[in-house]
């Protein structure tokens, strides 16, 4: 690439040192995933579940796509607010090839607005169409459908801006139409990878929903968490084989230095692996444990350290694609001290208030049951 | 100038970003408002023991939460997306300077999110006080999140003295912040009881007394929008000279935009009284979807105004419309802008050998391509219709005198007169009597480059 296509860094510099940004961009992209994932993965396993149990609507699969669907507006508000953050540090650290690759996505990154409108009112309609049961189980589903597939796009073109935000070599292809942005290298697997995973938080949503309802002595939901535990075990186990094929669609430069555990962060995308193995096998176990309980949240600890360890790789990615061409003065800072001061005690008081406010709902009187 | 440019046909991302961004500003209003009003309303509503404001308030909220959390977070997504897409050199200065304030926006705006549905899922679960206080915090978290946005916003207008020590708290607290906070506070408060009034009118559960109390207790809330005029004027004594000699008479559309947004809201303030409160029984859904519609008028003059009077600038003296930095003009106008413009020379060209006729297309979409268009909204083939060469290539060096809004020609003088061969040449083919499609070097710029 002739780096003088890449734009200049922006002149005012960053306002911290970017290894404190390079972090707050993992934690919170890491938040974000696990939201959209839930939201994805659940929308996909509510049209599962649903088609599952269509004919039968006091079996667990029906039951399962009831439980599922309602909590998902919420989760996919999490999705979008979540987002917000790493948005803004992916654009400070890296405005240089973010912007460039949403010019060139064009309409393509725009119409991210419409399925969002789409997945996000669909979503609504049919958590309140599951929970009054106001609709044929055919058309319930199809609009469960519809979610998933807004979702899937959704994902899809975030990981071909992102994509394309490391691969400034081919920016000048792609703005003259000779090369699409969806044959860049590693997109489908890379997708993939995602996809599954997001089958991992939607049945680890699944499970936990109905493990709190089960404390009611909901017989029925007990046996739908365990349905949500093998899901998140298998899904897992898939996501292991994803994981390999993604492994193998890296530049060779890359695995190798994933593989050979030297670098901070392949030590991190090791151990996160290593969660999801051991994740993936303790749901399982949980799933026919007669108290599934503890085993069930140990796995969600696991599978959340994998996400914070694959986010972590993720930027190690970029770095290895990008390092080199980040313009000289892009990360020459001047920290600002008191608006990070104001941040930090914003930060501390926000998440007292959440917290209170979380505490308070889950100790008041749980709703009637359907 | 540094990152190839977005070319929305026949709009422009200027009327782009317009659209996305006055639908959010209703929305995002709305939601800061009914956060007031509805933690001040339940108080109210506890203390004077009445149900049936209390039980209204959990319609007014279940509208909020399917309105404003879902368009409103969509749209503001939406703003992010389309002011990067079209301005990113823009957007990449506010990030920049103001990151922590987004951040702590951000930490604001999940809090209110978190407390709008533990308020709205909570009505009958929580006790009545615990209840009470999350929509305080709702109420805090969403106007604070509006403070801090506020302050970034009216920076773009008046950075003040930001730009000689680019400090984070002088471009924050500049000369337009609190005029302009107040004034959107009252515009969140105002339509927060339009849609209480347009609420009251249909819901069922209401019988004829209660209707006419909660309509006259929003309408009090509603006569807020006489301190539009008085706030306004304030807010325009704090802009610069330049921008202020526009809205008083400099440009003809801004100062009707103006002045209407100004009488609509005052009327609406006014009627208020007059129509809302002391007639409280006549108001139906008819009335009170006007009231909505006048308010929406007024807030889009408004805006509409506030973003007219910044052009040049994107950033006041800081960053001219096209994102071409006042501070390298000098060094561009040496240089020549296709030194850096290098996104606008198509791919396998060079400037060097290139015609005078696509050189200064390359110009046109390196400058002016932000704000005209070929044939759509502000195009350029009408505006220079029927000019000589002379005429073009006088205006062309003084573009900034001519018309308020347009910041000055940047480049070299060869990269001038290729501008000027290639405005004429723009007009030439509109007067030649009909002719089959031209050929595919002469078609304009916005259809060769649709991605
Ligand atoms: C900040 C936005 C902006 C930029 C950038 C801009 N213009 Fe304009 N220009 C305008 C507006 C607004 C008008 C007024 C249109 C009208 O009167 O209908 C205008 C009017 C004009 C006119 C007609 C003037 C007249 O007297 O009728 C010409 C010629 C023109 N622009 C050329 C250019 C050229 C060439 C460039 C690039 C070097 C450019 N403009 C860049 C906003 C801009």
């Amino acid at each position: 690439m002739n780096p003088s296509f890449i734009p200049a860094a922006d002149p005012l510099g960053i306002p911290a040192p970017a290894e404190l940004l390079q972090v707050l961009l993992i934690a919170t992209f890491a938040i974000h995933f696990a939201f959209l994932g839930a939201a994805l993965g659940g929308a996909l396993l509510v049209t599962l579940t649903g088609l599952i149990g269509r004919g039968n609507s006091l079996g667990r699969a029906a039951i399962a796509a009831r439980i599922l669907a309602r909590p998902l507006p919420v989760v996919i508000s999490f999705a979008i607010t979540s987002g917000v953050a790493p948005l803004l540090f992916v654009q400070v650290l890296y405005g240089s090839f973010f912007y460039t690759s949403n010019v060139l996505m064009g309409f393509r990154w725009l119409a991210l607005l419409l399925l969002l409108l789409v997945g996000f009112y669909g979503s609504y309609y049919m958590a309140s169409r599951f929970k009054t049961r106001g609709m044929k189980p055919g058309q319930r589903i199809l609009v469960a459908a519809l979610v998933a597939l807004a979702f899937g796009a959704i994902a899809l073109t975030l990981v071909t801006n992102h994509l394309l935000s490391v691969h400034p070599s081919e920016w000048r292809d792609v703005q003259a139409g000779t090369m699409s942005a969806y044959s860049l290298p590693t997109l489908w697997p890379r997708w993939a990878h995602a996809l599954v995973g997001t089958g991992v938080m939607g049945s680890m949503l699944l499970a936990h929903m109905s493990l709190r309802r089960a404390a009611c002595a909901d017989e029925r939901a007990m046996s739908v968490a365990r349905v949500g535990l093998v899901l998140a075990g298998l899904f897992g186990t898939a996501q292991i084989l994803a994981g390999a094929h993604y492994l193998f669609a890296l530049p060779e430069g890359f695995r190798v230095l994933l593989l050979s555990l030297q670098h901070p962060a392949a030590i991190a995308w090791g151990v996160a692996a290593f969660c999801a193995v051991l994740g993936s096998l303790l749901a399982l176990v949980a799933s026919s444990a007669s108290s599934p309980r503890p085993l069930a949240w140990i796995s969600t600890v696991l599978f959340s350290l994998t996400l914070v360890g694959m986010a972590w790789g993720r930027e190690q990615l970029r770095l290895f694609h990008i390092e080199s061409l980040i313009p000289a003065d892009a990360w020459t800072h001047q920290p600002q001290v008191s608006p990070i001061v104001l941040f930090g005690v914003s930060t501390v008081a926000g998440i007292a208030a959440l917290v209170w406010m979380i505490r308070v709902y889950m100790r008041s009187a749980p709703p009637a049951h359907d | 100038m540094q990152f190839p440019h977005f070319f929305v046909p026949r709009a422009g991302g200027g009327l782009l970003i317009a659209a996305v961004a006055i639908f959010h500003i209703m929305i995002a209003h709305f939601a800061v408002g009914t956060g007031l009003f509805n933690a001040v309303s339940e108080t109210v509503a506890r203390r004077r023991g009445d149900t049936a404001l209390r039980e209204f308030l959990r319609t007014h909220t279940r509208f909020l939460i399917l309105l404003s959390f879902v368009a409103g977070a969509v749209s503001g997504v939406g703003i992010w997306l389309t002011t990067a897409i079209v301005s990113p050199s823009a957007i990449s200065t506010l990030i920049h300077q103001f990151m922590w304030g987004w951040a702590t926006e951000w930490v604001f705006f999940i809090v209110e999110i978190a407390a709008g549905y533990v308020y709205y899922y909570g009505w009958d679960r929580l006790d009545p006080r615990t209840h009470e206080i999350v929509g305080w915090i709702y109420a805090a978290s969403a106007w604070l999140s509006l403070f801090v946005i506020n302050g970034i916003l009216t920076f773009m207008l008046t950075p003040g003295a930001w730009l000689s020590e680019h400090d984070f708290w002088l471009g924050f607290f500049n000369p337009t912040m609190l005029p302009s906070l107040l004034i959107r506070t009252v515009s969140c408060v105002s339509l927060a009881a339009i849609f209480a009034v347009i609420i009251a009118s249909v819901d069922k559960k209401l019988d004829r007394d209660e209707r006419g109390r909660i309509v006259r207790y929003a309408g009090l809330w509603l006569m807020s929008m006489v301190l539009m005029l008085p706030l306004s004027l304030w807010y325009f004594v704090m802009v610069p000279a330049k921008s202020r000699d526009l809205v008083f008479g400099g440009a003809v559309p801004m100062t009707m935009f103006f002045v209407f947004g100004l009488i609509a809201s005052t009327i609406l303030g006014l009627y208020a009284w007059f129509g809302v409160v002391r007639r409280s029984h006549d108001v139906n859904l008819p009335t009170a979807l006007t009231m909505l519609a006048v308010s929406a008028i007024a807030t889009g003059s408004l805006e509409f105004v506030r973003e007219g009077i910044r052009k040049p600038f994107v950033i006041s003296g800081y960053m001219y419309s096209n994102s071409i930095l006042k501070t390298d003009v000098p060094e561009l106008n040496r240089t020549g802008i296709l030194a850096k413009a290098r996104w606008v020379v198509p791919q396998g060209a060079d400037p060097r050998t290139a015609t005078p006729q696509d050189r200064g297309r390359w110009v046109f979409d390196a400058e002016c391509a932000q704000c005209h268009t070929m044939d759509g909204f502000n195009a350029m083939r009408p505006l220079v219709k029927g000019w000589s060469r002379p005429l073009i290539d006088m205006s062309l060096s003084r573009l900034d005198e001519m018309k308020y809004f347009m910041p000055p020609f940047v480049g070299s003088d060869a990269e001038r007169r290729d501008l000027g061969v290639y405005l004429d040449m723009l007009d030439g083919v509109e007067n030649v009597p009909p002719r089959p499609e031209s050929p595919p070097q002469k078609e304009p710029p916005q259809r060769r480059r649709q991605p």
